[in-house]
């Protein structure tokens, strides 16, 4: 994982006022969270629909007084690895991890190569699985074995995907898929 | 020959996302419910508390509306049975159940652990199916 930020005791007091139901404290803390939690929400899931879930979940859930959050940790990590299980789940529960492992459909060529032409780039004609695990890692800092372990494989099966996804995304690179 | 770097690259690269202008009013709206969810919540457990912890108080006034003109009030009054506990358990444990069930918050349940805890230290010893249950 990246450096561990530090807390905010600020960030800290806003939390505790917003799960009082403070109104401010809680539009401070989507103003200063809510793009980067939209923006990998629709990362990972590749549908804006999903990406709005994802955050309105993950921002209630922080008011839960159950809620697994510290007073003395930092917000936006726990921001964000609230949204990424939620993408995940969302990913298992659609069965498209286990229509992958067992078709074994890779590369996604079924992908409108015109969709390249979207904001998701060369992102989006990586199958949904393989595209949340390479972010994961690579833009996230997930561990191979805090991939595996959370999809219920091995590490080995996260180096794959993300090896195999960064061969897909250079030789996309390199024919100038995307470039359109 | 493209390098691993370039393409972590291009991800950073990648263009923003724009955050919909909706999403805060569906947020917040969401955000009220939520409020007035925990504020009933709170309310309704504070309610069946109260009854519960009340009830021992009532009976007696209830059982002496039965009683005949002149006839002495005991001197103490009724010990409560076993089964009168186990039913303010009961009550107790769907109060319990229900502030779990909806997300409520520690402070609304620590009130109900303790009338829970209280009403076991009074049962006999030999009680000890009550003792231990839990939800």
């Amino acid at each position: 994982m990246h450096s561990a930020p530090e807390a905010n005791p600020e960030e800290a007091a806003l939390v505790r006022k917003a799960r009082w139901g403070d109104h401010e404290a809680f539009a401070q803390l989507y103003r200063n969270h809510a793009k980067a939690i939209h923006a990998l929400a629709y990362r990972l899931t590749g549908n804006a629909a999903a990406a709005e879930d994802i955050t309105q979940d993950t921002f209630l859930k922080m008011l839960g007084f159950l809620s697994g959050l510290r007073d003395d940790a930092p917000l936006r990590p726990w921001l964000k690895r609230v949204a990424a299980n939620a993408a995940i789940d969302r990913l298992r529960r659609e069965q498209r991890l286990v229509a992958e492992a067992d078709h074994d459909a890779w590369p996604d060529d079924s992908a409108d190569p015109t969709e390249n032409m979207e904001i998701m780039g060369m992102l989006q004609r990586l199958p949904p699985l393989a595209r949340t695990v390479v972010w994961l890692h690579e833009m996230e800092g997930w561990s191979h074995p805090e991939l595996g372990k959370r999809f219920g494989r091995s590490q080995s099966w996260s180096k794959s995907i993300v090896s195999r996804a960064l061969a897909k995304l250079r030789d996309d690179l390199e024919t100038g898929v995307g470039d359109d | 020959m493209i390098e691993p770097t370039q393409v972590r690259e291009q991800l950073h690269a990648l263009p923003e996302i724009p955050l919909p202008d909706a999403l805060w009013r569906r947020v917040d709206a969401k955000r009220r419910q939520k409020l007035q969810r925990r504020k009933l919540g709170a309310g309704i457990a504070t309610l069946a508390l109260a009854a519960v912890m009340a009830a021992p108080l009532l009976l007696p006034m209830f059982a002496g509306a039965d009683r005949a003109p002149g006839e002495q009030i005991a001197a103490h009054p009724p010990m409560r049975g076993e089964h009168d506990v186990q039913a303010e358990l009961r009550a107790l444990d769907h109060a319990l159940q229900a502030a779990y069930d909806r997300g409520a918050s520690d402070a609304e349940i620590a009130p109900m652990w303790v009338a829970r805890d209280a009403l076991l230290t009074g049962i006999p010893s030999g009680n000890s199916a009550i003792r231990r249950s839990r939800i």
